[in-house]
């Protein structure tokens, strides 16, 4: 039953996972968390393992799935998470392959555009609220760095989570 | 697609799949790494046949490198194919968190540092990719035509919107099934 659960959660959640895990992080922090599957803290600690892991950015679902119950947890989020996206992508391949208009997608692409950016700023802003949590000031400091350098240096994206990584550890103890 | 173009078989298919799983460290950037196999390594489809499976794989649902996997899987090879190459992307990462999480002790204090630090900068990583779409957010269908006010502010209005809603605890259901109507409504008024 529980497995059946998480299963929903993740496979509703993989339907409309426009751009990727980010556009569905407040529903499922919210999804999740409400039904008792994870708690916020653990929430923001697999989505932080799930970016630093190489592939897709959903690695975090099957880490959710691991802490409610273990290896079949796991396989449950990772096969719920990814079912609908493949499924789409197969049926978009049936039916796109015969009347391929470009100029018809991309304007499909232009009209779905904010809805897509205003999800994942949204889910953004709260993502940092939550990784705060009682540290704000810190939290705003390490992402004001973290982005200064992003802007001025031509560090990567490891290169950057290291920087953030280090930036809080030195100011936690600072404080 | 012309016949005079190298096709995959299903372990050439797994191979760039695992390749790309197993070593792609780093966000927007990896689906340069799909290109770079499929386009300029093995030219199993040219540059204009790549850019057009991608804006395919960036409109609908699903992580775009999954997305593009699946679609090239399916168009290259075979369906089957496709899901196996999309379980050769997903699971190294997905056993490794798994694994990491299980191996770290995260509450205690000196990994939970690190690893805020990380989710904010994970965060501020997200930047790039608000700078390589929000100006475009006012574009017309024809890149020969230039992007129009009206419908820059219309579609920042929406964005504005759509982020409000979310922000305020609207359920994703709830946002979607108003906002997407809404966009393409406004799409044939623009």
């Amino acid at each position: 039953m529980k497995l059946l659960g998480l299963f929903w959660i993740f496979f509703r959640l993989g339907l409309v996972s426009f751009g990727g895990v980010f556009a569905v992080l407040p529903e499922l922090q919210r999804a999740l968390v409400d039904q008792g599957f994870v708690t916020s803290e653990g929430f923001v600690q697999a989505f932080v393992l799930g970016q630093v892991v190489p592939g897709p950015n959903m690695a975090m679902c099957p880490v959710i799935g691991w802490h409610v119950a273990g290896l079949p947890g796991a396989v449950v989020a990772f096969v719920g998470i990814y079912t609908g996206p493949v499924a789409i992508m197969g049926a978009a391949y049936a039916v796109y392959h015969r009347w391929r208009r470009v100029t018809w997608v991309r304007r499909l692409e232009l009209a779905v555009r904010p809805v897509v950016l205003g999800l994942l700023g949204a889910s953004a802003l709260s993502l940092l609220w939550t990784a705060a949590g009682a540290h704000r000031l810190l939290a705003l400091s390490v992402a004001a760095v973290v982005a200064v350098l992003a802007v001025t240096t031509r560090l990567g994206a490891i290169a950057l989570l290291f920087v953030g990584a280090v930036a809080w550890s030195v100011g936690q103890a600072l404080v | 697609m012309t016949s005079t173009r190298p096709v995959p078989t299903v372990a050439d298919w797994l191979r760039v799949n695992l390749a790309i799983g197993t070593l792609s460290f780093g966000s927007a950037s990896r689906i340069v790494l799909y290109e770079d196999a499929v386009v300029r390594d093995r030219g199993w489809l040219s540059a204009d046949e790549f850019a057009e499976v991608l804006t395919v794989a960036q409109l609908l649902p699903g992580p775009n490198l999954v997305n593009l996997s699946a679609y090239l899987g399916y168009r290259l090879v075979s369906p089957l194919a496709a899901v196996l190459g999309v379980l050769c992307l997903c699971l190294p990462g997905a056993a490794l968190a798994v694994g990491l999480s299980g191996v770290l002790a995260v509450e205690r204090p000196w990994v939970q540092a690190p690893l805020r630090g990380m989710a904010v900068a994970g965060i501020v990583l997200l930047g790039p990719f608000f700078r390589r779409l929000l100006p475009g957010l006012g574009s017309t269908p024809d890149p020969a035509v230039p992007a129009r006010t009206r419908a820059r502010v219309v579609r920042g209005a929406l964005l504005a919107g759509v982020a409000g809603a979310t922000l305020a605890g609207a359920s994703l259901f709830a946002v979607l099934g108003l906002a997407i109507p809404v966009a393409l409504l406004l799409e044939f008024a623009l």
